[in-house]
């Protein structure tokens, strides 16, 4: 069950959400901000699943001018939540701010996963021309699973989006791939197969960068995975999270009868 | 002695990457139709130069074998070169569906007419993060899956498998094999279990790379399983499989193996590995070897891979080296690929293979003989 918290880091009362015990995972959701998932339940039962409002998304503004920035003001949020070295999960745009994290500070993170991450964006849409319809549809293959997919708060968006569009500029960011080429940390890359937001081919360019890492691919997902697939996405990123990069080994007992 | 070539298809493109696996975006499809092209033809020197045998084997999602699946090479092989024994060395029977693999191997043993020998190997850890095999089944799974594959090629009728790993209610293998009872089947004596299990399932008995008198342990217990189970090997169920390289002089061969980065085993496909995957490669060789699974290998405390010397220098030295392990092990078969793990020039292997065609051949054809 999460629970809702309140910490003073970086000049911000920030907002997070946190559910169970165990290694730590810092959560940087979507542009949407922090949407509870079973997915994140479920992680929840074996780690300290920590999801983080980024500052700006709340009442106060944030005039940050990029996502180092912003990755600094995360760098803050972690040491005031007690966080020194832990698991990095982003989604999205949370991605896009994680692989700037990472970059910066690499001793600090075990091991990062990367949920459609928003930073390289080659023959990706713009969610911004999709209809309503569309827009669920880029989002969401299964948008019946629970939660339901539903349009984003016109006054939120009014209120985020500025900063959003300020941070995610046009995302081919060279000097963050040259950055990104020394980093050690292992890293787990997952796009739904049917991203309608950004196009899975992206994540090749992260696992061509980044030498400890894995691409994997979700089948039937859009470019929410955890909310389409979550058993799926609990599967990949737990063993991942458990096991480093021995979750390329099958554990499965393949015994049919003794 | 016979001795047998082992072609490994090793892709002649400058790019080979430096882990595992190397990334499709590398493979330039003109230095594949090279290799393929440049391999058959060096097979056909080969067997110019008295060659008993053409061998290939499974390997993937690397330059270094081009052969994910050796059958279809096999097959390629044995129609081009119509009067050439072929064998295949092997296939990685853990990590794949032994009934499909008797499938295959029938079809071939058909296509060549009977010039078929095979061998079922375990594979190297690497190849168990091919299709999602559970490493520590791979013992259990390969013996059951041997088992399977011999009774898929001798049981006449249609009939069912209720195995522990493999469960297939319906299986009837068309074409049926054209060899009786089926081609010979060799397996790793790398291992002694492997060994106990060959001589105990009347299976030939290879091995690859390593210390000739360790071999020579296992040569005694797969005659002691054999002479349980009612039979006894010939130096022909015996086989021994090495690098080679003959050259004019020992120095010759010497500059030119080490010009082409001498040395093999498996550590040459992780240069440029994370330590991350080391650790991974290191838990799934400790599960090969039958370390439980809840023990997390540290691969900075595994034993290092030993290889013997490989069969590098002038005729004579290769020679006395075939020689001595010869006298060691008493196999009947020689099985050598040409240079090291990477990929040897085209004229070097064409001027190699003639020198041990007029060297060698004609020496190892008459070893053994009494």
């Amino acid at each position: 069950m999460f629970t809702e918290g309140v910490v003073d880091a970086a000049g911000f009362h920030v907002r997070y959400l946190s559910a169970g015990d165990g290694p730590a995972v810092l959560y940087l959701p979507g542009a949407g901000g922090p949407v509870m998932t079973y997915a994140l339940d479920a992680l929840a039962e074996r780690y300290r699943v920590i999801v983080v409002e980024y500052p700006g998304w709340g009442a106060q503004p944030n005039d940050v001018a990029d996502f180092d920035g912003l990755a600094a003001q995360i760098a803050d949020i972690a040491t005031a939540l007690g966080l020194d070295r832990f698991h990095l999960m982003g989604t999205s745009f949370g991605g896009a701010c994680a692989l700037h994290f990472v970059a910066a500070h690499p001793e600090r993170v075990e091991s990062l996963v990367l949920e459609a991450p928003g930073k390289y964006r080659e023959a990706s849409v713009h969610p911004s021309t999709l209809s309503p319809e569309e827009f669920v549809q880029a989002f969401r293959s299964h948008p019946e699973r629970v939660p339901h997919m539903s349009p984003p708060d016109p006054a939120f968006m009014e209120r985020v989006w500025p900063t959003v569009e300020r941070l995610m500029g046009d995302g081919a960011d060279d000097r963050l791939l040259t950055r990104l080429a020394d980093v050690p940390t292992r890293t787990l890359i997952l796009f739904g197969r049917d991203d309608g937001i950004i196009n899975p081919i992206n994540g090749r360019t992260l696992r061509r960068t980044l030498r400890n890492s894995s691409l994997q691919y979700v089948f039937d997902a859009a470019h929410d995975v955890q909310s389409d697939r979550p058993e799926a996405f609990v599967d990949v990123v737990g063993d991942f999270l458990d096991r480093g990069m021995r979750f390329l080994i099958n554990y499965d007992d393949g015994l049919i009868n003794p | 002695m016979k001795i047998e070539f082992f072609h490994t298809m090793n892709y002649w493109g400058p790019d080979h990457g430096d882990s595992w696996p190397a990334p499709p975006r590398i493979c330039d499809n003109d230095f594949v139709a090279a290799t393929i092209e440049n391999g058959l033809v060096e097979c056909g020197t080969a067997l110019d130069a008295g060659f008993d045998r053409l061998n290939f084997a499974e390997h993937h999602y690397s330059p270094k074998q081009l052969t994910p699946n050796p059958i279809v090479l096999a097959a390629v092989a044995g129609r081009r070169f119509p009067d050439a024994q072929i064998g295949v060395f092997g296939t990685d029977l853990p990590i794949n569906n032994p009934v499909r693999i008797a499938e295959e191997y029938s079809m071939l043993d058909n296509l060549l007419g009977g010039r078929l020998r095979i061998g079922m190997l375990r594979g190297t850890p690497n190849e168990y993060l091919t299709y999602g095999t559970n490493p520590w089944e791979s013992r259990e799974r390969y013996e059951e899956g041997i088992l399977l594959l011999k009774a898929c090629f001798t049981e006449p009728e249609p009939f069912g498998w209720e195995g522990r790993y493999y469960r297939f209610r319906n299986i009837a293998v068309w074409p049926r094999r054209l060899q009786d009872p089926h081609p010979s089947i060799m397996i790793s004596g790398n291992s002694r279990d492997g060994a106990v299990f060959a001589g105990t399932h009347r299976l030939d008995l290879g091995f690859s790379y390593i210390d000739p008198a360790k071999c020579a342990e296992h040569v005694a217990v797969y005659r002691e399983a054999a002479a349980e189970a009612g039979w006894e090997p010939t130096p022909d169920n015996l086989q021994y499989r090495h690098f080679m390289y003959v050259a004019n002089t020992d120095d010759e061969a010497r500059e030119t193996m080490a010009a082409l980065g001498a040395g093999g085993g498996l550590a040459a496909l992780f240069p440029g590995a994370s330590p991350d995957l080391m650790q991974t490669m290191g838990q799934i060789g400790a599960a090969l070897a039958g370390v439980p699974q809840h023990v997390v290998v540290d691969p900075s405390m595994a034993p290092p891979l030993s290889m013997s010397p490989p069969l590098y220098g002038s005729p004579d030295t290769v020679l006395r080296l075939i020689n001595d392990i010869h006298d060691v092990l008493g196999m009947g078969r020689l099985e050598v690929s040409l240079g090291t793990i990477n990929p040897l020039p085209h004229e070097s292997m064409l001027s190699s293979l003639k020198l041990i065609g007029e060297e060698i051949v004609p020496v190892l054809h008459e070893m053994g003989v009494s």
